[in-house]
């Protein structure tokens, strides 16, 4: 199902601003936080605040009422524990219970929770509940976790590897002995809380009048939700319906499904009055799931004249306490493994990864899931083979890359690159940046100066929208794959779009409208796009993984295609002409005779279907779609990255940063210029502030927003964005996913910069984030080997 | 009132520290003593020699130049640099003082400038020198039954150079590090925040800068080394991490050194 | 636990409230007068989504009691209603200035407060200005120009009423 953008005015392609500001620029937009629930309990949850302990008593306060406190015990009749397997070989499970039973294993794990009818009254009854637990050792650090004596976050594991793999394509051995240059680097990226502004939120109730459990939560993936809680809850789906309104962001942290999702679930079926739990922000930055935690060995092989003969790539993840649904505890590694490659031709390849448990948050996806990882672990590899073999950074790439004549071209990691061009967006990319003259000013800069310059560039490609395959082959125990849309003209002639997807905040009441009106040449602001009600719309997976627009687009478009087929034949029964005849134009059918607006139409349809009587009833139609490959849609870009750094302190300042990038066919300008400039703001923050530290008993030291740093205002420059636009062959319009590649290669492109900057000392920056103290101390330590050697 | 609750009140004068603390529950104070309408706290006085602020003069005001400022600018600048305007608009000279976090700006700023503090109790009151005021993390001088009532600051000679620099990662943060240089015919007074527990006065700085050629910024390294040696830090001993929180001392340091003493470079 | 009656005027409507006296003024905004546009992110007084007009400054509504308003005139995003609020919201969805929407209110009233000042201002300024406000979307850039662009607006028809 191809189909051809660009026919409207206000469809696929058109600079809009969104439907959605209108209630958001008032203070009307409607948060669960912001829901009217008569009689509504608040809770709060009793977290561990020990890494690692075995969990003896938990005691309610004497003297108060007994049900508005809830333990493991009292919530395990209603309610089963989540475990999240795969079906990789050996993969070791573990339950996520929804109150802690017997260990604790991270500080911020739910114990127990208590209600009343303000949050502050929940916290004071909650501090009445006595928690014994005994501290035992913790295994934190990366570098430590798979040490025999490492302490055990699951006593009835050997050790705490969730699951190992490894993969081999080609003869790296051969490559390494035909090789001019083989390097090896390590490289980290430490720890990073995803940081929606909206903190996660659940309210549930249960509606007697109708037996329907109705559950509120801050969800990326409602249906998802929707079914996970029937299974654990034990209780037919029919009976539940979740709704997600609307959210102040996800980037991956609402996509798992949470014990207290679970807990709020089950207890509203058992008590009168709703319930409903807001996340505070110390809650959001240790108990909601957390990413990167990456810790990578490469090792690379280049011929003389710039070709990358073959890589091998250690990588180790520290998944944190427990697997989360549905993603797994191997989600991160296994992605890392199979993105490595990047959007080079490489012939050989070796790859062995560790998903590994420890007494931290579980991990989960954020934007770029493992490929901020992977695109830095193998794009600070390329500039370091540049600088050894005497090449522009910028050149090496374009020697390696994928060509145009090549595509479709299936990479070493078996995933279908569907079209564009690598090499050109790497060379748009160094004229975006004027990059010679960077270079000349660099040269300018006097040796006895103490600030230096460096440009720095990282190329990636960005899997998005894949489908069922995809999934299955990461070991997913549900692979999802498919989205659904329900198209309903009524009796006035508006359209309302029902869709499974979710929109957390990036428009897509907007962009699916310009899809409607890319069929029927109407005002896309007129399109009603009900979304994130498991009651009202058709099932969906979620938003995710960058498929929201290809997905719910494609389903989008399905429905509205047949929906056009069908009001044409009932414009030809009314106009009596052909159907072939007819088209859409500005809310009307019109032949060459003349033509019936759809409001006309669907009334005549409606009120009086025997004018019509040669058209089955019904003004609406439902369409499911996938992709026709299932690896996805292959987004790619190059950016760049120009610093300034300071010797004596280790400061790095952002000069200028760029993207040139191609997510095929855009839908709306304004659009993808804000998930691109949002995903580069949070990559920046990966590679220049945002750190989760731990210290070596587990307790997190950065749990608020005055040690947590997000990059402000002040920290992200104004981005140069250039598009290239080569449609997937492969998706309706040519559409390829948007949402996270600004996320993925920004902590490489600065860490290559400061590189760069310093280079005549011979300090390379291989940890994210990118702090003054990493970059002075890269400075001391390079000091000190050249004085050794 | 004071003297009635004891242990058991806060003075809130503005609570843009407190509050936090508040919200997580690491402080849950019985009671709260609002300041922050005190008419009494709230004015400003000025003669020839100095200028006398109430402890409940937001940031803000002083930011915007609705008190006077008598040290040609620093307090202007001072005021600006604290957290963000929405915090600046609620929060209080005299309650920054009171909270006496040395990362802070007034702490430090006040300190070197020289200012002295009115304490009131209810039988009580007396004047205090911030040099001596500030004892240690959060704690000073300062009687449970006693508060902060005003600021008093000397004018600066016309001929004074000062600068306030601050080192911090993102804009509008705490300062991973804060100098205070103020220089003056023949004496400067060369203050740090956010380094120890109580803003420190670096006289070896000062000693190294009476020692030097009249407007020529030491080098770098002879700053930290008297950094250090003010900080009681034996630099040998330390690990690669606290090296680097000294040298981000020292070019703290070092640059308001160089703006105070540059003629060209208006501070 | 203890309360207190505050009298306050919220956007134009004065109010006599009884709460407890630990109520914080965003509290009492959304749950006693149901203002839910006034939005909580962090309650540290960083993130800048609950910012709120008091008295005619921005303040932080989670770092400030609703014992301390009394007598205070607030005004929350809802009732931003003027030539500048007009010009701000056309430029931040012309701009691109929001996505989820939960840290709008608090951009809104902290750039409302900013172009109120009538104070000429260069990009950098502007960022600065916006500095304590945390937008997690859209990488601030819209913002940034939007704000600006609003500001130059209103030293252009010097409109201040």
């Amino acid at each position: 199902m191809r189909q051809e953008p660009r026919l409207r005015r206000n469809g696929v392609g058109a600079r809009r601003p969104r439907h959605e500001d209108e209630r958001h620029l008032h203070g009307r937009g409607k948060f669960v936080a912001d829901l009217d629930l008569p009689g509504v309990q608040e809770v709060a949850f009793l977290r561990s605040q020990v890494a690692h302990g075995r969990l003896l008593a938990v005691t309610k306060p004497e003297g108060i009422d007994e049900s508005r406190i809830w333990t493991a015990e009292d919530l395990a009749p209603f309610a089963l524990p989540l475990t999240a397997t795969s079906t990789l070989p050996g993969f070791r499970a573990a339950p996520l219970p929804n109150l802690a039973e017997g260990k604790v294993r991270y500080v911020g794990e739910p114990v127990a929770l208590a209600m009343a009818g303000s949050r502050a009254e929940a916290e004071d009854l909650a501090a009445l509940i006595d928690v014994d637990i005994e501290a035992l050792p913790a295994a934190v650090h990366i570098e430590n976790l798979t040490d025999p004596d490492s302490p055990r976050v699951h006593d009835e594991w050997p050790d705490n590897i969730f699951a190992t793999t490894q993969g081999t394509v080609g003869d790296v051995d051969v490559a390494a002995a035909e090789a001019a240059v083989s390097i090896t680097r390590e490289y980290k990226l430490n720890r990073q809380a995803v940081v929606p502004l909206e903190t996660r939120a659940v309210a549930a109730h249960y509606d007697r009048n109708i037996d329907q459990l109705v559950v509120w939560s801050s969800t990326q993936t409602p249906h998802m939700l929707r079914d996970m809680l029937a299974e654990l809850l034990n209780i037919e789906g029919r009976r539940l319906r979740v709704i997600a309104p609307d959210m102040g962001g996800g980037f991956g942290a609402k996509c798992s499904i949470y014990p207290e999702e679970v807990a709020l679930a089950a207890i509203a079926l058992q008590v009168t009055h709703p319930v409903r739990w807001i996340e505070d922000r110390w809650e959001a930055m240790v108990a909601t799931t957390q990413a990167r935690d990456h810790a990578y060995r490469i090792t690379a092989h280049a011929s003389a004249d710039g070709r990358l003969l073959g890589v091998e790539a250690d990588i180790r993840v520290n998944a944190g306490a427990y697997s989360v649904h549905p993603w797994t505890a191997t989600m991160d590694a296994s992605m890392s493994a199979a993105m490595i490659p990047g959007p080079y031709l490489l012939e050989n390849y070796r790859f062995t990864t560790h998903s590994l448990a420890s007494n931290k948050a579980p991990l989960g996806p954020y934007r770029g899931v493992a490929r901020p990882g992977a695109c830095f672990a193998i794009e600070r590899t390329i500039d370091d083979l540049a600088h050894e073999l005497g090449l522009e950074p910028w050149e090496m790439r374009v020697r390696n890359m994928v060509t145009p004549d090549l595509m479709p071209f299936t990479s070493i990691a078996r995933k279908v690159y569907d079209s564009g061009n690598y090499p050109e967006a790497v060379r748009r990319a160094t004229q975006l940046m004027d990059h010679d003259e960077w270079r000349r000013r660099q040269a300018d800069r006097p040796v006895s100066g103490r600030r230096r310059l460096g440009i720095g560039y990282a190329s990636f490609t960005e899997q998005t929208a894949h489908g069922c395959i995809e999934w299955a082959s990461r070991g997913l125990a549900i692979t999802i794959g498919k989205e659904g849309a329900r198209l309903v003209l009524d009796s006035t002639g508006a359209f309302t779009l029902y869709v499974g997807i979710k929109s957390h905040g990036q428009g897509l009441e907007t962009t699916l409208g310009q899809v409607i009106s890319e069929v029927f040449d109407i005002d896309p602001a007129s399109v009603t796009v009900i979304h994130g009600d498991t009651a009202l719309t058709p099932r969906g997976d979620g938003t995710f993984a960058s498929r929201s627009m290809v997905m719910a687009g494609g389903a989008s478009f399905g429905a509205a295609s047949q929906l056009a087929e069908k009001v044409l034949a009932i414009g030809a029964d009314l106009l009596k002409v052909d159907a072939s005849t007819l088209s859409f134009t500005d809310g009307k059918v019109v032949g060459e005779t003349g033509g019936i607006s759809l409001s006309q139409l669907a009334r005549e349809f409606l009120f009086t279907p025997d004018h019509v009587p040669n058209v089955d009833g019904g003004l609406e139609a439902t369409y499911f779609y996938q992709p026709e490959v299932q690896t996805g849609a292959f987004t790619y870009a190059t950016h760049a990255a120009v610093v300034e750094v300071d010797l004596d302190t280790g400061e790095v300042d952002l000069l200028d940063y760029g993207v040139v990038e191609d997510c095929g066919t855009v839908v709306n300008p304004l659009i993808v210029d804000g998930q691109i400039i949002g995903g580069v703001a949070q990559g920046l923050g990966s590679a220049l502030l945002e750190e989760l530290v731990y210290d070596d008993d587990g307790q997190p030291k950065s749990t608020s927003f005055l040690d947590y740093l997000l990059p402000g205002p002040v920290e992200v420059p104004e981005l140069k964005i250039e598009h290239m636009e080569t449609p997937s062959p492969y998706t309706v319009f040519g559409m390829k996913g948007a949402g996270e590649g600004g996320a993925i290669a920004p902590p490489a492109a600065v860490a290559n910069a400061v590189t760069d900057a310093l280079r005549e000392f011979g300090a390379l920056i291989n940890e994210t984030p990118v702090t003054p103290e990493r970059v002075w101390q890269a400075l001391q330590v390079a000091d000190r080997e050249r004085n050794d050697a | 009132m004071l003297t009635e609750l004891g242990d058991d009140a806060k003075i809130l004068a503005g609570g843009q520290s407190l509050l936090p603390i508040m919200n997580l529950r690491l402080a849950e104070p019985a009671h709260l003593v609002d300041i922050s309408r005190v008419g009494d706290l709230m004015g400003a006085d000025e003669d020839t020699t100095s200028v006398t602020l109430g402890a409940a003069i937001t940031h803000q005001a002083i930011e915007d130049g609705l008190v006077p400022d008598p040290c040609l600018g620093l307090l202007t600048t001072a005021a600006a640099g604290i957290g963000y305007r929405a915090i600046r608009c609620r929060g209080t000279v005299g309650g920054s003082l009171a909270h006496a976090d040395s990362a802070a700006e007034w702490p430090t700023v006040l300190t070197a400038i020289g200012a002295d503090v009115t304490v009131r109790s209810a039988q009580d009151e007396r004047t205090v020198p911030l040099r001596g005021f500030f004892h240690g993390f959060f704690t000073t001088s300062l009687e449970s039954d006693e508060l902060i009532t005003a600021v008093h600051l000397p004018r600066f000679a016309k001929s004074t150079r000062w600068a306030l620099e601050k080192t911090n990662r993102k804009e509008g943060e705490f300062g991973e590090s804060m100098a205070v240089a103020i220089v003056s015919e023949g004496s400067a007074s060369i203050w740090l925040g956010a380094a120890k527990d109580v803003p420190v006065n670096l006289a070896h700085v000062e000693t190294l800068l009476a020692d030097h050629p009249a407007d020529q910024v030491p080098a770098l390294g002879e700053v930290r080394d008297r950094v250090a040696a003010d900080l009681d830090l034996s630099v040998p001993e330390l690990d690669l991490a606290q090296r680097h929180r000294l040298q981000i001392h020292a070019v703290t340091v070092h640059r308001a050194l160089s703006r105070a003493l540059s003629p060209e470079v208006p501070a | 636990m203890s309360t207190v009656t505050v009298k306050v005027n919220v956007n134009g409507t004065p109010r006599t409230i009884e709460v407890e006296s630990r109520t914080s003024l965003a509290d009492l905004l959304r749950d006693r007068v149901r203002l839910t546009g006034t939005h909580l992110g962090c309650e540290q007084g960083v993130c800048g989504s609950c910012t709120v007009l008091m008295d005619g400054l921005p303040v932080r509504s989670c770092l400030t009691l609703a014992a301390s308003c009394d007598g205070a005139e607030v005004v929350t995003v809802e009732g931003l209603d003027d030539a500048d609020a007009h010009r701000l919201r056309q430029h931040f969805s012309t701009e691109g200035a929001l996505q989820c929407g939960f840290c709008t209110s608090g951009m809104l009233v902290t750039g409302y407060e900013l172009v109120r000042r009538r104070t000429e201002m260069d990009r950098d300024q502007v960022a600065c200005a916006l500095a304590g406000n945390i937008c997690r979307c859209t990488g601030y850039n819209g913002i940034i120009r939007a704000v600006q662009k609003a500001n130059d607006d209103g030293m252009a028809v010097d409109d201040l009423t």
